[in-house]
């Protein structure tokens, strides 16, 4: 599985949605599942799929699809 | 940073009460789902909580622990110089809670007392206080209660919320007494995020406002009297002001993680506790988690933090970092020893205070 898969894949496992709602448009909020709970899962199962840890900085500007790529950039996770 | 520094005064009695119903996360399922209920279980790290029936008050619950600590630590009721009562459910709105609290431990007229109105950093403060006037006063003994049924302001329809809170009530001694130990406390507000976590209407700001439910931007339905809690902004709130307090207070007690024999923390959720540890480099068996078996209990948190892991416990000299963070916002920071001989084990209790509603109408009050 690439990374691309595995990060589309989070996303849709956690926030309950098709692989098809996991696209440039997803931002926080804008699917209901996407609150805090599912906020906080996300970083988790991020931080699992790809064994890192988020820095609270990171965490901080974490907010949409796109965003969530640039972060993983800086631990190394190319999307 | 406001920096406090005591010396010759003691934590000398902790009793934590704990209603007896037990709820497993399980029973939630009907309500929410399967599903969410486990996500919200692995994510939080709620695994069962402990509620009040309908007749017990948060002022019950801090009155049992009280009351519970009186008896087993053979205390007489006229030592007892100041009391304060840090609660977000009173019984009343008026008088304070802590007055009620006040008749029934049968205190002395010559013991002051008042309520703070705080949650999650409600025992910090609460604990500040009551140094600060031990310190500057002639009072050498003040009991400091703690009690909330936080439930009592959420909505059944908040799935981010109705499976977060537990009730419980806790008492503290603290007093005068010649003793090397010192204790250092730091307190920091930020009024300007006070829409964070707020219950909008039932006091005097939003007189008449509607009862109806609405849905709400994360998908839960919420009257203007629930609980509103900006998660995220709540979130934010904890991974990052609270961390850099605790470092900045370190720094200048000159303290670091391995100082001390165990951090009690305010129980918000497991993960943030888990982002906690790991941003300020907590060794795991320094930090004990306590919200799988009670959830989070607002103001009594941290008391009950120290009374499940210590009470029975062979430790005895222990040096504590306490840290609660909340509602206002507010948060602070305690370094503090105490001795594990003074912490009792919990209690479990549905007493409540059985006053009926004629009885405010028709009898005088008692003299």
């Amino acid at each position: 599985m690439t990374n691309k898969e595995k990060y589309i894949k989070v996303f849709a496992e956690v926030l309950n949605i098709s692989n098809e709602q996991v696209n440039e448009e997803l931002k926080l909020h804008s699917v209901s599942s996407w609150d805090s709970i599912g906020h906080m899962s996300l970083i988790s199962a991020f931080e699992d799929t790809f064994d890192i840890f988020i820095d609270t900085e990171d965490i901080l500007v974490f907010n949409s699809f796109c965003s969530g790529i640039e972060i993983l950039k800086k631990y190394d996770i190319e999307i | 940073m406001i920096l406090s520094e005591f010396d010759n005064i003691s934590i000398t009695g902790i009793s934590v009460a704990l209603p007896t119903k037990q709820y497993k996360i399980e029973d939630f399922i009907g309500k929410f789902g399967e599903e969410t209920v486990r996500k919200f279980s692995d994510i939080t790290g709620v695994k069962s909580l402990y509620r009040s029936q309908l007749t017990q008050t948060a002022s019950d619950l801090g009155f049992e622990a009280a009351n519970n600590l009186f008896q087993k630590k053979q205390i007489n009721h006229d030592e007892i110089d100041l009391l304060i009562f840090v609660t977000c459910k009173p019984d009343y709105r008026l008088p304070s809670s802590v007055s009620v609290i006040h008749k029934r431990l049968k205190l002395k007229k010559e013991c002051a007392c008042f309520d703070i109105n705080l949650g999650c950093s409600g025992y910090i403060n609460g604990l500040l206080t009551a140094y600060s006037l031990l310190n500057n006063s002639d009072c050498t003994k003040i009991l400091l209660v703690t009690g909330d049924t936080s439930i009592r302001t959420i909505s059944e329809r908040d799935k981010s919320s109705y499976m977060l809170f537990g009730d419980c009530g806790s008492a503290t001694l603290i007093e005068k007494q010649d003793t090397s130990n010192k204790a250092y406390f730091s307190v920091r507000s930020d009024g300007k995020r006070f829409k964070s976590i707020i219950v909008p209407a039932g006091a005097f700001r939003n007189i008449g406002a509607s009862e109806e439910e609405v849905l709400c931007a994360d998908d839960n339905y919420r009257s203007l009297y629930n609980t509103y809690m900006q998660g995220l902004n709540v979130f934010n709130f904890t991974i990052s002001d609270v961390p850099k307090m605790i470092k900045e207070f370190m720094d200048l007690i000159k303290t670091d993680v391995n100082t001390y024999d165990c951090f009690a923390f305010h129980q918000a959720n497991l993960f943030i506790l888990k982002k906690l540890l790991k941003k300020l480099k907590i060794p795991s068996e320094r930090f004990h988690v306590s919200i799988d078996k009670y959830g989070n209990t607002s103001s009594n948190t941290i008391p009950l933090v120290i009374a499940d892991r210590y009470a029975n416990s062979e430790k005895k000299d222990l040096r504590l970092f306490l840290s609660g963070f909340g509602i206002g916002l507010s948060w602070g920071c305690v370094d503090v020893s105490i001795d594990s001989d003074v912490i009792l084990p919990l209690y479990f209790t549905d007493r409540f205070y059985n006053i009926k509603i004629s009885d405010y109408y028709y009898k005088e009050i008692e003299l």
